[in-house]
């Protein structure tokens, strides 16, 4: 029994940990990525039918 | 008693829900042709595809049952999440199915399955997508009032009222500005949605402990609330169950794949995949952990005769989070809702546009009136959710009922996508074939639960049926429908996607 209350422990403490941390990671980059997003379909050069190599390309 | 304010706490959720609201909105300026509306343009990197998956995949239902499985189960009722994590890690770093999928450049997984097996296949896989989804999803918007009526102490006649009110502010910005705005709505949602389940989370530990968590668990479930193979109410079969849906619902699940596809690239879309596992683990134990703590402090007078163990968490948070912080937590709670309805109405909008509507579409349909069109589907979805929600009674566990529900495509459409993507052999009678069998036995589960005498119980106790059994038997003979009747009638072979 003493091995799966340690086991949970660890899953649960790092769960709390990650989850922490990943909050304020994505918090700060996700504005960027909306940003971006959002600068890229105003400008309207995504063709979805074509391949993503030819998009990169019109990017460019 | 709940501890919630209307003038403190209310004010943080008003606070919330105009701010969400006005960014759901403004962004609707962006949407001028149907892939923006659908799949945001592709144009979603990685950080944004990674808290729109998150808050997506976490609404007050799952945190309802998640917390129901830890009331119910103890840790072990976590298993599910620990698999889907495994599931999303190694799919995203193999690129199993994944890759091919979104490399395809379709918008739907339905689509892909025409290029392999014809036009018919499109059709019934977006049939039964949209039959398991609808299903699934119709539960949502009931259990979310629920939750908000309890937590808040509300009048249980207010639930009605409740319901329509969520789903009016999810379906005003779901309808304008389509995927796009569920994007930038997600993120927000993701933000405020963490905050509170780690707040709470630190408190109620604070509270309550953790040693006296792990004594419940010890003292209510045995060796069976750590360990689900011990556990007399799961077992193996649960286990594999459990298993199957996992890996299916990560590589078909409608509104996940929906993020692969709206990434700006395939690497992108792993990374999503990878960055997002360890956050089903989260998803899965963070309640699971409330639901332990409503059973080591709520005594049985407190849960009473009228309520079920589906009840005890948001009756505990009720009676523990104080004022101001109970607004960060319905606010979180809210937010988490409306990120999943949101999501899943425009995802489930996309396979009745593309997949069920498409092959009847004559010509060339004008971006404005496809935008139209699917405007209109995600309201008649909204309409749905409201009336099912109403009128279904659930029986037995909640997770229970959206497993079943979700295996009704989940078991086809997973064996479909990797015999289309891998096998060369597969072909439309396989394909066919493996749709109907796959969804045969969940409805054949759920039919039967609703007319026979004694439902659930007696489908166990007589005939050995469980909703295990039901999952595994769909998974297991959707895989064999497919082998043997691709094999009895050779199709020319069409070239895999790979």
């Amino acid at each position: 029994m003493e091995t799966y209350r340690w086991f949970w422990g660890i899953l649960t403490f790092a769960t709390l940990g990650w989850y922490s941390t990943i909050t304020v990671y994505v918090a700060f980059k996700g504005v960027t990525d909306i940003r971006q997003m959002l600068e890229k379909l105003s400008l309207g050069t995504f063709d979805p039918t074509q391949p993503d190599s030819e998009n990169a390309a019109r990017k460019k | 008693m709940s501890h919630f304010s209307w003038l403190v706490d209310g004010s943080i959720v008003g606070l919330y829900l105009v701010v969400t609201m006005a960014a759901g909105l403004m962004v609707r300026k962006y949407v001028g042709k149907v892939d923006d509306f659908l799949v945001a343009g592709r144009e979603m990197n990685v950080f944004l595809g990674i808290a729109s998956l998150a808050a997506t995949e976490f609404g007050i239902v799952t945190c309802m049952y998640t917390a129901q499985a830890g009331y119910e189960h103890g840790f072990s009722g976590a298993t599910p999440g620990i698999l889907q994590a495994l599931a999303m890690l190694i799919i995203g770093v193999t690129g199993f199915c994944v890759k091919p999928l979104r490399d395809s450049g379709v918008m739907t997984i339905p689509e892909l399955f025409e290029q392999r097996f014809g036009t018919f296949v499109r059709w019934l896989a977006g049939v039964v997508i949209v039959l398991g989804g609808l299903l699934n999803m119709g539960v949502f918007l009931r259990i979310g009032g629920e939750f908000l009526v309890l937590v808040t102490g509300m009048n249980p006649d207010y639930l009605v009222i409740t319901m329509t009110l969520l789903l009016i502010m999810v379906a005003v910005y779901t309808i304008m500005g389509g995927m796009l705005s569920v994007l930038v709505t997600d993120f927000l949602q993701f933000i405020v949605m963490s905050l509170g389940l780690l707040v709470v989370t630190y408190l109620i530990l604070g509270k309550v402990g953790w040693t006296t968590i792990v004594d419940t668990v010890e003292k209510q479930h045995g060796v069976g609330g750590f360990n689900p193979f011990l556990n007399p109410k799961l077992g193996w079969e649960y286990v594999l169950a459990q298993a199957f849906v996992q890996i299916a619902a990560t590589l078909t699940w409608q509104t996940t794949i929906a993020r692969l596809l709206s990434a700006k690239d395939t690497w992108t879309g792993r990374k999503i995949y990878i960055g997002t596992s360890f956050f089903f683990v989260c998803r899965f134990l963070i309640p699971g952990i409330w639901g332990i703590a409503a059973l080591a402090m709520l005594s049985p007078g407190q849960i009473g005769t009228a309520h079920t163990t589906l009840e005890a968490m948001p009756i505990y948070l009720g009676t523990v989070v104080p004022i101001g912080l109970m607004g960060l937590l319905v606010a979180a709670m809210l937010a988490a809702d409306m990120s999943t309805d949101s999501s899943y109405m425009i995802t489930w909008a996309a396979v009745i546009y593309n997949d069920i509507l498409g092959p009847f579409r004559k010509g060339k349909t004008s971006e404005k009136k496809g935008i139209l069109i699917n405007r209109m589907i995600v309201a008649l979805i909204g309409v749905f959710l409201f009336f099912y929600g109403l009128f279904y009674k659930l029986e037995g566990g909640l997770w229970d009922y959206l497993t079943t529900t979700g295996t009704v495509y989940l078991s086809s459409m997973s064996v479909l996508l990797i015999a289309c993507c891998y096998w060369k052999h597969a072909n439309s009678w396989g394909a066919t074939a493996a749709i109907l069998i796959g969804a045969a036995f969940p409805i054949g589960y759920l039919v039967l639960e609703k007319t026979m005498a004694g439902g659930a119980e007696a489908l166990n106790r007589d005939y050995h049926f469980t909703q295990d059994r039901a999952k595994i038997a769909a998974f297991v003979l959707a895989g064999v429908a497919m082998v043997v009747f691709s094999l009895l009638k050779p199709q020319k072979n069409s070239e895999l996607p790979v």
